[in-house]
């Protein structure tokens, strides 16, 4: 059930309070009777009077997140006058009401009329409603507006609704034989609540559209950041072309794009005023990052050590953790390469290995003793995966020779090496939405979610 | 007044870090950021470097700029031209489009100096917009400009500046852009816009570390928090 709620009203959140999923059994007044798995309520009373009056709440509030929230009644049965009230109410109030008398709002069948915590109540639709109609209840709490939905069709919309006067689904009863029947999102609603929803986030959007002008040079900071930090090299390098970042001056005439080009150069941003000489550093360093993570690839590890010490000589220094990481992949190339013998070269290794580890960091790591028994287990198949049926090659150890050991390395490396650099270690792209996902969650938590709880995140990235 | 809830740099640094994105969709993302803002090259050469494909016809990307480049060379009867091979339709649905373009060629008929043929021109124009105020009202403003002699110096220099031009091919880019069910904000843009926008509404309600338009670029999210 949940989970045609949460479709329609685009949340994300795993642990967040539930949504209103029935009538509650035990926040009701005595003559609603519930049955269908909580969802059908049978008026029991007389309805001789408004002391007869009874009401019942859902087993759950509208949550602080939803944005906003939808649910509908049908009338099952009219009973004798067709005096129900369909609504909304505060958290233990009083049962004995219809909707909107007291602490609640409610739109009555019998008169049309709307009351919002006040026995008189004022002429909302005319016509009310009756045995057979659809209502259904829209409190928006961005707007803190709420509107009623008969058959489909959208009522007027009314402003200034407490959410705390308003926070529970709640039906109430008032002559004999009335029954209704409700859905929380059990099935697909009558009304076109999606088309409503995006209704609304439409017009944020276009407040958002005023309030926030293109701001091209930020981009093109953003992606060239982007470029430099995944070392796309060609691309960058077309890229610097095609915008014609070097160009001191441009003619309109052989502009590729409007004047935004030249505001692309704003010296607040990072890369977008960049010489020509600081450019090529860049280009340099990019190259020697990208032979790096081909040695490492390779398993050339001796090559990928030089490399690095020559584009940062304190490397060792700097990353102990990183360096001997290095080390035990050395190790094991060494191992691999060697085909099954041990000579005393790779012994000796093995010792530096482990004095290197007892000396620079202090404790010794469960995979340095994986590392080291493939003395015992020297055996893979020649280049990638294990053959387990080797006599002198281990499961345990196996594991050692896989690809994604040398590419969770290179990884490893090619961070460091761009914060050496002063570069963001991974995509800004990367960080900018990791830090829309986190503000969404955030907001959530915060108690009142308001636009980014309408906001499908994966679905604004392209994400299927 | 409730005391506003605090989240340390090291808690959201946290929270960042469990969030990933994959190299598949942030090159889909890049690749969206050239094609729409016409950077063919950088395009086709970012699909051979990373495999990512670009989700539009990159031929008519160029036909797109060679569109715009017309126009802000002045040169609208080509631009016309182009439009109407790239798109036969795109003037039947947009028929204001295609008086925009024409009030431009009248514009650079007048700026040419040849009178006669421009006043001979705004006729026809004015035969073609019969009955349309609002278009009227936009020709009458033009015609203004042949009571001018020094045309830059006038009230109405903006309609000689480039800046007329580029308003024109920003409405044409954005009309083809439209039919062809493009947008024409880059999906890193939108996302970047929200993203400010929600960060200024959860301001309200707890202090945390924000993101601001310097950092961005470099990632490094060297927080500021504003004191309240």
């Amino acid at each position: 059930m949940d989970f045609l709620m949460k479709k329609e009203f685009d949340l994300q959140c795993l642990d967040c309070p539930p949504l209103p999923s029935c009538w509650n059994y035990y926040d009701r007044d005595s003559f609603c009777d519930i049955k269908n798995q909580g969802l059908t309520v049978f008026y029991r009373g007389n309805g001789q009077s408004d002391e007869e009056a009874s009401s019942i709440r859902s087993d759950f509030q509208i949550p602080y997140y939803c944005s906003i929230y939808y649910y509908e009644v049908e009338i099952i049965n009219s009973g004798e006058y067709g005096y129900i009230g369909i609504g909304l109410s505060q958290e233990q109030s009083n049962l004995k009401n219809l909707p909107g008398w007291e602490n609640s709002i409610g739109f009555h069948g019998d008169d049309g009329d709307l009351y919002y915590c006040s026995g008189e109540g004022y002429s909302y639709h005319q016509d009310g409603y009756t045995e057979g109609d659809v209502i259904g209840v829209c409190y928006n709490l961005m707007k803190q507006t709420i509107f009623f939905v008969k058959n489909g069709e959208k009522l007027k919309e009314i402003r200034n609704i407490k959410y705390h006067k308003c926070s529970y689904p709640t039906v109430g009863f008032r002559s004999k034989g009335e029954v209704i029947h409700a859905n929380f999102g059990q099935k697909k609603f009558r009304y076109d609540l999606q088309s409503y929803i995006d209704e609304q986030k439409r017009q944020i959007q276009e407040q958002i559209a005023k309030k926030y002008i293109s701001d091209k040079s930020l981009l093109f900071s953003l992606v060239l950041s982007h470029l430099i930090c995944q070392g796309n090299e060609k691309t960058l390098k077309i890229l610097l072309k095609e915008s014609e970042f070097f160009s001191t001056t441009t003619t309109t005439t052989k502009m590729t794009k409007e004047s935004e080009l030249i505001s692309k150069k704003n010296p607040n941003y990072p890369f977008t005023s960049l010489s020509k000489e600081k450019m090529d550093y860049i280009f340099k360093r990019m190259k020697q990052r990208k032979k790096i993570k081909n040695n490492i690839l390779e398993g050339n590890i001796e090559c990928a050590k030089i490399k690095i010490l020559k584009y940062c000589k304190d490397f060792q220094k700097k990353d102990k953790a990183l360096w001997y990481e290095l080390k035990k992949q050395e190790f094991i190339e060494l191992i691999r390469n060697g085909k099954g013998s041990i000579d005393q070269q790779i012994l000796q290794f093995g010792r530096e290995l482990f004095q290197y580890s007892e000396n620079e960091l202090n404790n010794t790591d469960r995979d340095l003793w994986d590392v080291l028994s493939l003395v015992l287990y020297p055996n893979t198949s020649s280049s990638s995966s294990s053959s387990p049926s080797s006599s002198s090659s281990s499961p345990l150890t196996n594991h050692l020779f896989e690809n994604q050991r040398r590419e969770k390395l290179s990884n490893l490396i090619q961070q460091s090496l761009l914060t050496i650099d002063q570069l963001s270690s991974t995509s800004p792209i990367n960080k900018m939405i990791s830090y829309f996902a986190n503000l969404k969650n955030q907001s959530i938590k915060s108690n009142k979610v308001g636009f980014i709880g309408l906001l499908n995140i994966k679905k604004i990235i392209g994400i299927k | 007044m409730t005391q506003k809830k605090r989240i340390t740099e090291e808690k959201w640094e946290q929270l960042l870090n469990e969030q990933v994105v994959s190299d598949k969709d942030l090159n889909r993302l890049v690749m969206n950021y050239l094609v729409t803002e016409g950077f063919k090259e950088a395009a086709e050469e970012f699909q051979k470097e990373t495999g990512t494909l670009p989700e539009v016809d990159l031929e008519e990307l160029s036909s797109r700029r060679e569109i715009r480049q017309s126009i802000n060379e002045g040169n609208i009867q080509k631009s016309v031209e182009l439009i109407n091979e790239l798109d036969p339709e795109l003037f039947d649905n947009n028929p204001n489009l295609y008086f925009h373009l024409q009030k431009q060629k009248l514009i650079e008929l007048i700026k040419s100096g040849n009178q006669q043929i421009a006043l001979e021109f705004a006729q026809e124009l004015g035969q073609l917009c019969e009955g349309n105020e609002e278009l009227l009202n936009e020709l009458d403003e033009v015609m203004a400009l042949f009571t001018f002699d020094k045309l830059d110096n006038s009230p109405l220099s903006f309609l000689v500046d480039n800046s007329q031009r580029q308003s024109v091919s920003r409405e044409v880019n954005s009309s083809i852009l439209s039919t062809q069910k493009q947008e024409d904000e880059s999906k890193i843009e939108q996302i970047l816009k929200t993203l400010f926008y929600c960060q200024e509404e959860l301001d309200k309600k707890i202090k945390f570390p924000k993101l601001t338009k310097e950092n961005l670029p470099t990632g490094n999210l060297v927080f500021s928090e504003e004191k309240k």
